[in-house]
Formats: structure tokens, sequence, C-alpha cells
């Protein structure tokens, strides 16, 4: 049995008492590339008041704790699952999603919020990584999105002008209904499956062609976990799968628009995979999914510029700055360009997927896979839902998108785009 | 794909970075830089002598890789 069951606060040690406004950061690319890459610093996010939502949760561990949980979950991000959860959210769900409000419309033009439409279609994916049941309906994908959206904003909450409590109640308040609503229907088809498999060899084998999902993965690696343990990494799952993807989704869709306006001869490239991937990742270098990534040294580490971090302190690595340095990204790092070089080890989207051991393993889920000579390589999810957007005819809409003002980083609430009409 | 070491008889094992999981996250190369490298193109390289390489160094690359990409291989 573990020793951190049901856990419904955090008492943070010192140096998590600190705001961020106190502790060293990191802005520069090589130094951003220096504390992640060391294995002298653990990680440090979500200890402090998102902690009963995400508390334990892999990208909050270290180690050799790390390292086993990670591998874990390895199978989730094998080439066949990611190109099954691309299905799943742009086949039937932005397609559908599509058609029903071309439908709805009546052979007008349809103006729908961006943000809105990629949750919808992503939902649908997240629910196949976790292995969460009952989001067959168009309310059921509501209903999830409304609980990501709500846990988006928890896990965030460290960089947002929002009342804290506000926003963990509002958190545990979804978090209680994502187990109600999800959480118990896929457990319990988790475990008959993992019975039926049990019992008999012929069902384990019907099995196998089926994607792995996180619940199973989990509930046969940690038979000792209690279901807070289970719940904390499926709402993990659930915040991060969506997010990155999620937040991103409005710059890559307004750079590219702007950018094939100032650039008609590259128009036909929306349909070139490979463009298209250089160009999330350029979209996710300026506008990353956290504006900062925090590290607690573990022991005495003097850093390159001469400033020494000690052991139980934190350092925040600002992924805005980093991916913008000018000196490892060039004189017009603030610029969108797709056809960038960045070249010097450095991935297109610099920082924002972090580095290190704890590289996120779902950015070829969201972006694809870079200069792979590999023939089934994904194409990645955000990629496939703005090439299926720019095949369908769909542009900037005439009203202007609402900004997130509580963030300091460039967000929206809404993004209006416009399908023509048929 | 898989990037190997030349087969030898006998020996040493070969050192395999299966390309297709690699994400390029630099453990190996921050264990041993000589004998694992990051290229431009994103993923992890071995770049160690396939004949005298440091045993206890690559099985900790093995042992620490993230994506579980590196792994050891009877030569043919």
């Amino acid at each position: 049995m573990t020793t951190y069951e049901h856990i419904d606060s955090y008492e943070p040690i010192d140096s998590e008492r600190k705001p961020l406004s106190e502790v060293e950061w990191a802005r520069t690319y090589d130094l951003a590339h220096e504390v992640l890459r060391s294995t002298k610093f653990a990680s440090a996010l979500h200890n402090r008041a998102s902690y009963p939502i995400f508390g334990h949760a892999v990208l909050t561990l270290s180690g050799k704790e790390h390292l086993a949980r990670r591998r874990t979950e390895l199978p989730l991000f094998s080439r066949e699952n990611i190109q099954s959860y691309q299905e799943a959210a742009v086949g039937p769900a932005l397609r559908g999603a599509i058609e029903q409000l071309r439908a709805d419309a009546d052979g007008e033009e349809v103006v729908v919020d961006l943000n809105q439409l990629v949750q919808l279609s992503l939902v649908r994916a997240t629910a196949a990584i976790i292995g969460i049941g009952s989001v067959d309906t168009d309310d059921d994908a509501a209903d999830l999105q409304r609980i990501a959206a709500a846990l988006g904003i928890a896990a965030s909450v460290e960089f947002s002008t929002l009342d804290v409590d506000v926003v963990i109640d509002a958190a545990l308040q979804a978090k209680r209904e994502f187990i109600d609503r999800f959480y118990l229907d896929g457990l319990r088809r988790a475990q008959a499956e993992m019975a039926a498999a049990a019992a008999d060899d012929a069902a384990e084998r019907d099995g196998e062609g089926r994607p792995a999902n996180l619940l199973r993965l989990l509930l046969e690696a940690y038979p000792g976990w209690d279901d807070d343990d289970l719940i904390r990494e499926c709402l993990f799952f659930l915040t991060a799968s969506g997010s990155t993807t999620n937040n991103a989704s409005p710059h890559l869709f307004r750079e590219l628009a702007e950018w094939f306006d100032a650039h008609p001869e590259d128009r036909p490239l929306a349909e070139d995979v490979v463009f298209m991937q250089k160009a999330a990742g350029e979209a996710l270098r300026l506008f990353p999914p956290v504006p900062a990534l925090i590290r607690r040294a573990l022991e005495d580490v003097e850093l390159s510029d001469g400033r020494l971090i000690r052991r139980g302190e934190l350092v925040a690595v600002d992924t805005n700055a980093a991916n913008r340095d000018r000196d490892r990204i060039g004189p017009d790092a603030d610029r969108f360009d797709p056809r960038r070089e960045i070249g010097g080890k450095i991935h297109p989207s610099a920082v924002s997927f972090g580095l290190g051991p704890h590289a996120c393993p779902g950015r070829p889920v969201a972006i694809g896979s870079f200069g792979r000579d590999v023939e089934d390589a994904p194409e990645g999810i955000l990629v496939v839902i703005m090439q299926e957007l720019f095949r369908q005819g769909a542009r900037l809409a005439d009203e202007p998108p609402t900004v997130r003002e509580e963030m300091d980083d460039l967000r929206y609430s809404r993004f209006p785009i416009a399908l023509p009409a048929r | 794909m898989s990037d190997a070491t030349a087969p030898r008889a006998g020996g040493l094992l070969a050192v395999v970075v299966d390309r297709t999981i690699c994400l390029g996250t630099g453990v190996c190369e921050a264990i041993d830089e000589s004998l694992f490298e990051v290229g431009d193109d994103g993923w992890a390289v071995f770049v160690g002598d396939p004949d005298d390489y440091d045993e206890a160094k690559v099985q900790e690359a093995v042992d620490s890789c993230p994506q579980g990409a590196i792994s050891l291989a009877p030569r043919d």
C-alpha cells in the first residue's frame, strides 16, 4: 500500500513557499539546456497548490521512480497507438463536427470557436489514451472538455493572477465529476478485461490488438495503488494530452493563415506534413505550453553563469525567453518562420516539451517526429487538425479573439475562425 | 529503424539505438558524450568504438534512457 493515499493538501518544503518571482531563473537556451538535462535537479512542478490534483504524477517524479513510471507508460506512445489517437481526434470527431456545423448553417458561412472545436476533437483521443469510458456522444465529449478545462486552469494556476483557492476548489470539483462520470466506468472495464485475460487465454489474445491504455498499464504495474493514485495520474494525462495542442492551436492557425497570406506560393504546403510539422514546432517555440519549468537542486550546483543554487532551492526555466534566445535561434527569434533551420541540436519547438529525462514523450503525439526516416512515423495530432481545417477552407474570422487576461502569456479563451459556405 | 554497431564475432555486444522511439532526451549523451551523441536530426547515435567501449557506461545509458531506446544485442 502506498503512503500517499487520498491527498487533499500538501505541505510545501521551505524553498517551495517562495513566490516564483524570488527564485533563480534560467533565461537563455543554454542555461535551460544545462538545468533540464542535469541529474542534479529534480522536477518540482505541481508541488504547490495543484498537488491534490496532480501530486505524484509522472511529471513530478525524479530518478529511478520517474524512470520506472515513465517506462510503464511508454506503450501509450507507440506509433500504432499514436495513429489511433490521431484517427480518434480527427476522424469522426473533427470532420463530423464540421459537417454538423455546416448542415446547421444551411449554406451560410460558419463562424466557430477554434478552441472549442479542437477540444471536442481532442477529448476523444484523450479518452482513448486514458481508457475511460462513455465518451460516445457530443454531450459526453462536452462534459469531459469542461472537466479538462477546469483542470488545465489549475495546472497553470501558479502562473496566473486568479485566486488560487477558487481555482483549486473548481479543479477538485472537476476531479469528483471525472470520477463519477468517466473514471469508474473505465476502471470497471479495465478490471473486467484483466480478469477475463487471467481466466481465459483466448480473451487475452482478443485484447492483444487493442491499443494500450493508461488505466490498464497502471493496474498491471502497480497493483498496490489506491484509486486516488490512479485518478491523479489520469488527471495529469487528461490535462497534459489536451492542453499543449489546445493552447497551440490558435497560435498555429493564426501564424499559418498570416504566413499563407504573405507567402501565397506556400499555401499548397498545408498538405506537406514536414512543412506543417515544422510550422507546429515553430508556433510551440513562440508560444510554449507553460511559462516555466521548475526544478529543485538535489545538491549545491554552480551554474555556468556563476550562480550558486543551494541544495533544496528552486530554479525556474523561462521557456519563453529560452525559446526566443537570439544567440541560439537567430536574430529574428521573435518571428514565426516555418522554413527556419535552427541547427545546433535544437529541436524546432526548442524547450517547449522540455529536455532531458523529463522531455515530454507526448511530443510525437502532438507534432509528429522530425527528421525520422521511418515510413509510418506519426504526423502529429496538431498537424492533422490544421491540415483538415485548411483543407476545409478555414480562415481567420472577422470578429477578434478573446484573450485570457489572467495569464501573463498570450492565451485565448475564444478564437473564432470562419468556415466558408459550401 | 535501428542504429547498431557493426557486428563482430565474439567480444562486446552491439549497442542498438531504436530510432523509432528515441526522443533525443540526451540522457545517454550526458552519461558519456564519447559514447552517445544526439545529432541535429534529433536522435541519439552510438559514437563509441564498437570493439572497445566502457561496458559499465553503456549499461548505465541502457538503464537510464527514459524512452528505453537503447539496448544491447548479440552480434550476428
